[in-house]
């Protein structure tokens, strides 16, 4: 068993290979935590989404969801400048959803922004993780596009809520050094290249306990992703750890809560 | 399977393992990789290549039957020539690696012409690499862009009869090179880069033919399962899957 907390969906053609690997996960039997940025007509994923795309996206998601009940947990896309939007937005998807779900933030706003507050208490109040995008690159940020020092300050203004820290930082000896010491941070494997040491790091700095696996996928493979964890000098305990019993025990606190996933 | 593009030695930004050769043959050995194309790694950085070399010569000469060395050229820097014929009469050598983005110039330039068409009187494998590791990662002192694509796509139409590796090259990148590329015949491409999107090998065969893509791990730099397991995952025919593992590299390198 895998859970993928980071996966990409979009609406309209697949020139992505969703379709794909929906099949290559029921082969793996990996649970795939989808989002979607992507609202049909798009060019790409836009950085600022309006509160209609945000709707699109994610009744794309949820249709997904809905049809593939054993293999997709959604994570609800949100835009953090929509405000009370953005509240109303998740409450709704929440009440709506009888199974696992979380939260996809990415670079609307950077993520130490006190617009995300409000939903941030939504979170805790749910128990929904949040999949928050992260990156330090040395060719320079998106506008709008938090760094790992970023999700350091939310993660600490929010230690009630569970973060997927997304991509690890990007840079992930930059993130790592980031989220040390953080109870309620989860380092996401996901994007970027499968770089010799990369999960053995992480271990170091954050300790399997806090570390989960994510692919980015379509846009990355789930066998460069897998490779990360399967080349590291882990055991076998740290090992499912990693791949799913971690993200498994965060959803869990929903089953016990809310009879989610029953 | 045969690693196409690999590495021995250090690399200043961060520590690795399997730098060694005992360490790199160990690794080898637990995925069932029985030769691979080396390079030394400190030559991204030296200034006299030769020494380089002559430090790579010195650390497989004991393991010929594993590793076969790929020298490593900077035709800007003086007396190249004479490093070339050197590495060739003493060392034995004939797989030539070239890092035109490190090394300061383009292969369209004199310099990289010239290069070049020493490869082509040689009848060497010219391993031409596109980058080292993911750029937005780099030391903030030292960014260095992957060679462009087109300057690749360039040079291989230039010289038809001369073959190219393209090696740690992206997806995009590599399907780039082949569409702009006016021969394609003389390119092959090895996939340690190659990490997506899903169902990347596949798309690669479709594109490329399989007979042009090879196994490369790119260690150690990258961890060697991404490729390992990109090749057991992807759906193509079992003989493909031998051509990608060993085949085309042993045909390319005359193993």
């Amino acid at each position: 068993m895998i859970i993928d907390v980071h996966v990409h969906t979009r609406l309209g053609p697949d020139p992505y290979g969703f379709q794909y690997l929906l099949e290559q996960a029921a082969e793996l039997d990996v649970t795939l935590c989808v989002n979607s940025l992507s609202p049909e007509g798009a060019a790409g994923m836009p950085y600022d989404p309006s509160e209609e795309e945000v709707q699109q996206c994610n009744d794309w998601t949820a249709e997904l969801a809905v049809a593939n009940p054993d293999r997709i947990i959604p994570m609800w896309y949100l835009n953090p400048a929509h405000e009370d939007f953005a509240c109303r937005e998740l409450e709704q998807r929440v009440a709506a959803c009888s199974g696992l779900q979380g939260v996809k933030l990415w670079v609307a706003v950077r993520c130490n922004d006190p617009r995300l507050d409000p939903i941030m208490r939504l979170c805790a109040e749910h128990k929904l993780p949040v999949l928050q995008h992260t990156w330090f690159k040395v060719t320079g940020n998106l506008p709008g596009e938090s760094t790992p020092m970023d999700l350091r300050e939310l993660a600490l203004r929010h230690p009630d809520v569970s973060f997927f820290w997304g991509h690890s930082g990007g840079d992930y000896e930059y993130g790592a050094k980031c989220a040390r010491g953080l109870p309620n941070v989860y380092m996401d494997l996901g994007g970027g290249e499968a770089m010799n040491g990369y999960v053995d790091l992480l271990v170091e700095y954050e300790t399997a306990d806090h570390i989960v696996f994510g692919s980015d996928a379509p846009g990355r493979s789930l066998s460069s992703q897998l490779a990360k964890v399967y080349g590291a000098h882990i055991d076998d305990e740290e090992r499912e750890k990693i791949l799913y019993r971690n993200a498994q025990a965060l959803f869990a606190r929903q089953e016990t809560t809310t009879g989610a996933g029953s | 399977m045969i690693d196409a593009n690999a590495y021995l030695g250090n690399w200043p930004f961060r520590q690795l393992r399997y730098t060694t050769p005992a360490a790199l043959l160990g690794k080898m050995d637990d995925l069932g990789i029985e030769k691979a194309v080396v390079s030394l790694l400190e030559n991204v950085f030296y200034k006299d290549m030769l020494a380089g070399n002559r430090t790579l010569h010195t650390a497989i000469k004991d393991h010929s039957d594993r590793f076969l060395p790929a020298f490593t050229l900077n035709p800007t820097f003086p007396g190249w020539e004479e490093d070339l014929a050197i590495c060739v009469r003493d060392f034995g050598m004939r797989v030539m690696r070239l890092h035109p983005n490190y090394h300061g110039y383009a292969l369209d330039t004199a310099e990289g012409t010239a290069v070049l068409e020493a490869a082509h009187a040689h009848g060497f494998v010219v391993i031409l690499t596109v980058g080292i590791e993911d750029t937005r990662h780099h030391h903030p002192l030292v960014k260095v862009p992957d060679v462009p694509g087109a300057q690749i796509a360039a040079a291989v139409s230039a010289f038809p009869n001369l073959r190219f590796l393209i090696a740690a090259e992206k997806f995009a990148g590599i399907t780039g090179i082949w569409t702009q590329s006016s021969h394609t015949e003389n390119i092959c491409a090895e996939i340690s880069r190659v990490q997506g999107p899903v169902g990347d090998i596949e798309k690669l065969c479709e594109t490329m033919g399989a007979d042009h893509v090879l196994f490369g791990t790119n260690l150690p730099l990258h961890v060697p399962e991404a490729a390992a397991l990109a090749i057991e995952h992807a759906k193509v025919s079992a003989a493909d899957r031998r051509k990608i593992a060993q085949g085309n590299a042993a045909r390319l390198f005359g193993l």
